[in-house]
């Protein structure tokens, strides 16, 4: 707790913005105003803002004094339990952890994979290409990660409708997933359940696939306890799931909004691997990851109390001014285009090489077939200001 | 152009590996290798490219 707090009506904990679409006006107001700003929790501590650039860099760059290990979440929780995960571990034990599984989602072992991804994207666009009117969520855009990522990790093909139900139940606050109070426990519960009995097949009979260089793994000489098998699984599923499907979702509204650069996409496919970085720069999937303060820190003029969260506003980042030009534009061709959007420093995210080639193979497969998502509502975004997520969207799909 | 990593920052993110496959892999135990020798003035603009989008900031161009 600070002793001066500055007064400011901007409310991030105040969903409305983030539900109906209006939340980059929001930020931008932060960003040039109050690029440190105070925000009461209605049942919690409360946190600190940053919505520039060169200083979510510099936090993000100082790991031993903004930490993950008090979780990463707005809310002050950890989504996957009492248990720590890669995310949520700090040096020296985070870089160990980590490294059991980089090697296996670098960008070129992510190739290994390329049949995999394009099968899946086959199969979806053969089921909707048929169809006037789809809602993409639910037929496109969330069945990709879940059936790509489900495989990489050893989950066979048949099993990965069950795990895009857990994950929308035990990541999701909204309503709309939760059945009952006791609906994330249970889903938890499940999940892990599951996940205990592959583990066992795993171990006894070894595949090309991340659980079983998991139960292989060993970090100072010690194989992982089940709990931390279970933590890593967890955040692999968590963080496949729910980003690769809003980056694709949030592409086709995107596109949408600047018809002119899919004209060009279309006038010249070699334009896609430009085009997704500044997907990843435009939608930001994950809007925000927070930090926690391990000592005071003199900031601005103010302090930043020891135990302080901090949350950084990769969304604002993305589209400052000082960094992008005409940031409120998508523009495929940008370069540079040193973007936020797997996040940045020790904690940047691990699944970059297999998002990327999920979305690069999905758009080049629109592309090649002649297909145009065009939206028809405005979209139905999950009540969250953590994640840029979307539940439905209504598209009409012409074939030319 | 010399090409200098900081092997106490590098942690295999393997964003390097993205920009120029060609002068960076990471290996198997997740460790970085690079190119050995000089660097082929082709790969520059990749290089740097590689600089740039390293989340730790392990690698520099000198010179």
């Amino acid at each position: 707790m600070t002793i001066t707090k500055p007064d400011s009506d901007i409310d991030l904990m105040d969903l409305a913005p983030f539900i109906d679409g209006t939340e980059n006006d929001l930020l931008a107001r932060l960003r040039a105003a109050e690029p440190l700003h105070w925000n009461t929790e209605p049942e919690g501590p409360g946190f600190w803002s940053l919505t520039r650039y060169s200083d979510i860099i510099e936090v993000v760059n100082d790991p031993l004094t903004f930490i993950n290990g008090e979780g990463t979440q707005i809310l002050s929780r950890k989504v996957e339990g009492g248990t720590s995960t890669v995310h949520n571990t700090d040096p020296p034990r985070h870089g160990k952890l980590r490294k059991l599984v980089t090697p296996h989602l670098r960008a070129v072992k992510i190739s290994e994979w390329h049949d995999v991804i394009a099968e899946a994207v086959d199969d979806i666009l053969d089921s909707v290409a048929e169809q006037n009117e789809i809602e993409l969520v639910s037929t496109v855009s969330a069945l990709l990660p879940i059936r790509v990522l489900g495989q990489v990790l050893g989950v066979p093909l048949e099993d990965c409708g069950l795990l895009l139900d857990w994950t929308n139940r035990v990541v999701s606050d909204d309503p709309e997933f939760m059945k009952g109070p006791d609906e994330k426990e249970r889903a938890r519960e499940e999940l892990f359940g599951y996940f205990r009995e592959l583990t066992a097949k795993r171990r006894a009979e070894p595949r090309n696939d991340i659980i079983s260089k998991l139960v292989a793994a060993e970090i100072d000489g010690e194989p992982l306890s089940w709990e931390d098998l279970a933590a890593y699984y967890f955040v692999l599923v968590g963080a496949g799931n729910e980003t690769t499907r809003n980056l694709i979702t949030g592409a086709v509204l995107a596109f949408d909004q600047f018809p002119d650069q899919w004209d060009a996409l279309v006038a010249d496919h070699s334009l896609l691997r430009p085009a997704i970085e500044e997907l990843l720069r435009f939608v930001t999937p994950i809007r925000a990851m927070r930090r926690t303060a391990a000592r005071d820190v003199e900031w601005q003029g103010t302090t930043i109390r020891e135990g302080d969260k901090v949350v950084l506003w990769f969304q604002a980042a993305n589209r400052d001014p000082e960094i992008f030009e005409d940031p409120d534009a998508l523009r495929i061709g940008r370069s540079p285009n040193d973007h936020l959007g797997f996040g940045w420093g020790i904690h940047a995210c691990m699944g970059s090489h297999l998002a990327r080639a999920e979305v690069t193979t999905f758009f080049q497969k629109v592309l090649e077939r002649g297909i145009r998502f065009r939206p028809l509502e405005e979209p139905d975004r999950l009540h969250t200001n953590q994640f840029h997520a979307f539940k439905r969207l209504r598209v009409a799909v012409e074939t030319s | 152009m010399k090409l200098v990593v900081d092997w106490d920052l590098c942690e295999g993110h393997g964003q390097c590996e993205f920009a120029a496959p060609d002068v960076f892999s990471i290996n198997d135990n997740g460790d970085l290798e690079v190119l050995e020798g000089p660097l082929p003035g082709s790969e520059l603009a990749s290089v740097e490219q590689a600089v740039r989008r390293c989340p730790v900031r392990a690698l520099k161009l000198e010179g």
